[in-house]
């Protein structure tokens, strides 16, 4: 750990994949909260891996793979939306398909790139340390647009993650604030994929979020406290990745990973003793 | 009796509606006048929250017309306080009680920012007017079933609306706080309309003036011409076979 810090005083590559996974963590705790209050890890898994396809798109085309990737990730946002608001029998199959062509269309425009192969393994799992500093400035921007647009229309988006049907009787555009909240996910995907590439970006965005709402009753809470172990989680996997040279995505999710494991159990034992105490005292 | 007024504050005229090729509702017409309070009774899938549906334009009629407050439903159901049968909402959802409520004063006020003075002093208010003043700072996930749908009342109250829906208000609450239900809702009768659906038809009818026998079609009673005979009749298997003598 000793020596992670002092690396991290002189290394600038050090200093900026701590930077962008601080900003990636902000993304997670804020819209991963409402991937997990509103259960659509799947439909942003869904988003996560049609991303390639903007990603090879982008090294085919040689334009800059973030801006193919935040194309990619808001396209298929609306694309996955639109089904679920329109097809819902066959959201499962509709979404699985769009994940699955996105990844070959991904592959193949990959392959068909001379001298990009090594590419392909950190856009499916990362590359934290190759962040730039040019990244690092698009993420800030992105960190902005996403806290702008949920302070902004906070009432909005919570009734639509709570009841639509409501929301909707209460004169709430409820596709218009759907279809939105997913674009904001697909942005905080493409911030994620910096730190732990696509593969893994559904747990960094889904078990922070579920590890606070295990302790917290408020949606507000529960979105900073998720920020907070979406940072914790981040710099610990990359400072535990550092001195034995590991890869940090992979460190990154099996820190959240444990630690969400841990938190279930804590959570479950702690909610039966409160339960027991209760009865008991109704009891009495 | 309450007093009724004259305009029809919901019209339906030969509405007819079907789930793909399967009919639910053939050619209804319902009038309902101010303040009114019309019990609505019939068999499952009869098709007793459908004709909720397309009263709050969530569901568009195959033919005929819907009319609230003489306006498409979609403009005229801001005036519409609605308590569903299922609402939508995981019960682990981590939302306080105040919140909830508060997300009936959406569609008041601006678009973007938080809620404001009057909207917190209207969800006090309603809190109060159900007895859940106490419950405002819980998370919904520590509400009884009774404490939940008092709380769903307060959402669908919060915006003061002029009609209020009710799908089986009762159905998560014991028997002895059902007639606390319908005392509130007698109380609300003396400023706003009021439609309940129930499954209990003898409860309904101790309570309300008038009631909507829904079966695919549906046939209005007075409560005072519900005898013995046709409550029985109404509890058997088909409300169709009941012998009607109207009014209108």
């Amino acid at each position: 750990m000793n020596e992670f810090l002092t690396a991290l005083n002189q290394q600038g590559f050090l200093q900026a994949a701590l930077a962008a996974g601080l900003l990636a963590s902000v993304g997670c705790g804020v819209m991963g909260t409402f991937v997990v209050v509103k259960r659509i890890a799947f439909l942003a898994g869904g988003i996560a891996h049609t991303v390639l396809g903007g990603m090879g798109a982008a090294l085919y085309y040689g334009f800059d793979p973030l801006m193919g990737a935040l194309g990619a990730a808001v396209l298929a946002a609306l694309l996955i939306g639109s089904i679920r608001l329109r097809w819902q029998a066959q959201e499962d199959t509709l979404i699985g398909a769009l994940w699955a062509i996105g990844m070959a269309v991904g592959v193949l425009f990959i392959a068909r790139t001379p001298g990009y192969a090594t590419d392909l393994m950190s856009f499916l799992f990362g590359n934290i340390l190759l962040v730039s500093s040019r990244d690092l400035w698009i993420m800030a921007g992105l960190d902005a647009v996403l806290l702008l647009t949920v302070g902004l229309f906070y009432r909005q988006f919570l009734a639509v993650a709570f009841d639509e049907e409501f929301a909707r009787l209460r004169g709430v555009p409820v596709s218009f604030f759907y279809l939105l909240l997913l674009c904001l996910i697909a942005v905080t995907v493409v911030l994620l994929i910096q730190v732990v590439g696509l593969i893994l970006v559904i747990a960094l965005l889904t078990l922070p979020a579920a590890i606070a709402s295990h302790y917290f009753r408020s949606l507000g809470y529960v979105m900073v406290v998720a920020t907070l172990l979406g940072a914790l989680f981040t710099t610990g996997g990359l400072a535990l990745s550092y001195e034995p040279d590991l890869p940090a995505g992979p460190t990154v999710i099996m820190l959240a990973g444990i630690s969400y494991g841990l938190s279930a159990v804590i959570s479950r034992y702690l909610a039966r003793k409160r339960a027991r105490r209760s009865l008991l005292a109704d009891a009495a | 009796m309450t007093v009724v007024g004259d305009n029809p504050v919901i019209e339906l005229r030969g509405v007819t509606f079907g789930f793909g090729e399967v009919p639910v509702l053939q050619n209804v017409d319902l009038t309902i006048r101010r303040r009114e309070f019309l019990g609505i009774v019939g068999p499952n899938a009869g098709g007793k929250t459908t004709l909720l549906r397309l009263i709050l334009g969530l569901l568009e009629p195959l033919a005929g017309t819907v009319q609230v407050l003489g306006r498409p439903p979609r403009e005229g159901r801001s005036k519409i306080g609605y308590l569903s049968q299922h609402p939508g909402f995981a019960r682990d959802f981590p939302i306080s009680v105040e919140q909830v409520v508060l997300t009936g004063r959406l569609g008041t006020g601006p678009v973007w920012g938080h809620y404001r003075d009057v909207d917190r002093e209207a969800a006090r208010r309603v809190l109060e007017e159900v007895e859940a003043q106490g419950l405002a700072t819980r998370s919904i996930g520590e509400l009884s079933g009774g404490q939940l749908q008092r709380v769903l009342l307060a959402r669908a109250l919060v915006c003061g609306p002029e009609i209020l829906i009710l799908d089986e208000p009762t159905a998560h609450i014991d028997v002895r706080r059902e007639s606390d239900v319908f005392d509130l809702l007698r109380d609300l009768n003396e400023r706003m309309t009021i439609l309940v659906v129930s499954h209990d038809v003898g409860f309904v009818a101790r309570h309300v003036e008038r009631v909507a026998c829904v079966n695919r079609t549906l046939i209005c009673h007075q409560t005072e011409e519900i005898d013995g005979r046709v409550m029985q009749d109404l509890y058997g298997q088909d409300l169709r076979a009941v012998a009607h003598h109207h009014h209108e």
